[in-house]
């Protein structure tokens, strides 16, 4: 992040919330600065296999493999929401458009009228509770971690020679 | 999580450490929390990134005086991890036979043993750290060219 002048020397703001802006700002830059550049970076195995295999995935790859893997509660809750709703959908207003705003008012009933619920709860509070204990316990566990260690440096010395391979020739 | 795989990190979304930046504008009445490192007052920011260095996660503000577990302890993301709102469990990985859906981070020696944190290669995390931490390597260095313009370029 230091690579932009700012960061190289400390922090001139009177807030921390400038600073918090400023290092986020930075932040993004970088991040553009990084895509614009990462299909000319070619790794030793992407070199070896002769090419350009995907290493432009700023775009096309790694970041849309992220963007469905992490955008899938939220989009999940909206769909949910606008079903919920039971409200008109926007392409059905605009298409009946010649009947005017008054028309398209006097076709919703009262359930249609109603405030589309935004963010339902997916969950109800008992299931919620359980489930936080549930991710509580489970992301907390020393003993999974120590048996996550050994079990990933057994699978790295099984498969030491393919992964070394471009490393020794 | 296909890259690192290939790497041999199955499960591996990111690398997770963190940094001091220093605040030489910081007021006295605040120098006790923001003391840090070295006798400097300074905030902690607190980093994902993967292997393009591409930042997925950011915390930044926290008080000098936290070490990383504290940072840690505070970040949304923790908040989120155990609270099971992150991540989701759509994707699984297999390691050594067992197949396992919690995706995992990877840190230095000092966090703790977590099963989300994946305590391997140390090494691998303060690159990014030091990617952050250093200024490309031609501005490092007088530069070498005879115009403007080529400078420019």
């Amino acid at each position: 992040m230091k690579r932009f002048l700012v960061a190289l020397h400390p922090g001139r703001d009177w807030s921390v919330w400038q600073l918090m802006t400023a290092y986020k700002a930075r932040c993004i830059m970088k991040n553009m600065c990084v895509e614009s550049r990462r299909s000319t970076f070619l790794s030793r195995r992407q070199h070896a296999a002769g090419g350009d295999d995907g290493t432009s995935c700023g775009v096309g790859g790694e970041a849309g493999g992220a963007s469905d893997f992490g955008d899938g509660q939220n989009g999940g809750e909206h769909a949910g929401g606008a079903a919920s709703a039971g409200g008109p959908e926007p392409g059905g207003a605009a298409a009946d458009g010649a009947g005017g705003v008054a028309a398209a008012m006097g076709k919703i009933d009262a359930a249609g009228n109603a405030p589309p619920a935004l963010h339902p709860a997916p969950h109800p509070v008992a299931a919620v509770m359980a489930a936080n204990f549930d991710a509580w316990a489970e992301t907390q566990n020393p003993v999974e971690c120590e048996r996550r260690h050994d079990e990933l440096t057994a699978d790295m010395f099984h498969d030491r020679g393919e992964l070394l391979a471009l490393y020794i020739g | 999580m296909e890259r690192n795989k290939e790497r041999g990190m199955p499960g591996c979304i990111g690398s997770l450490d963190c940094c001091h930046w220093e605040w030489h504008k910081c007021p006295t009445g605040m120098a006790g929390a923001y003391q840090s490192r070295r006798d400097k007052r300074g905030i902690v920011v607190k980093a994902v990134c993967n292997k393009d260095l591409w930042v997925w996660h950011l915390f930044v503000g926290a008080p000098g005086s936290l070490n990383d577990i504290n940072v840690m302890h505070q970040s949304p993301l923790y908040l989120n991890f155990t609270g099971g709102r992150w991540p989701p469990r759509k994707k699984t990985y297999t390691i050594n036979g067992r197949t396992r859906s919690l995706p995992s981070y990877l840190v230095d020696g000092i966090y703790p043993r977590f099963s989300f944190f994946d305590l391997s290669t140390p090494q691998a995390v303060h690159r990014g750290a030091e990617e952050l931490q250093s200024p490309p390597f031609f501005f490092r260095r007088p530069s070498e060219r005879t115009s403007r313009d080529s400078l420019a370029s």
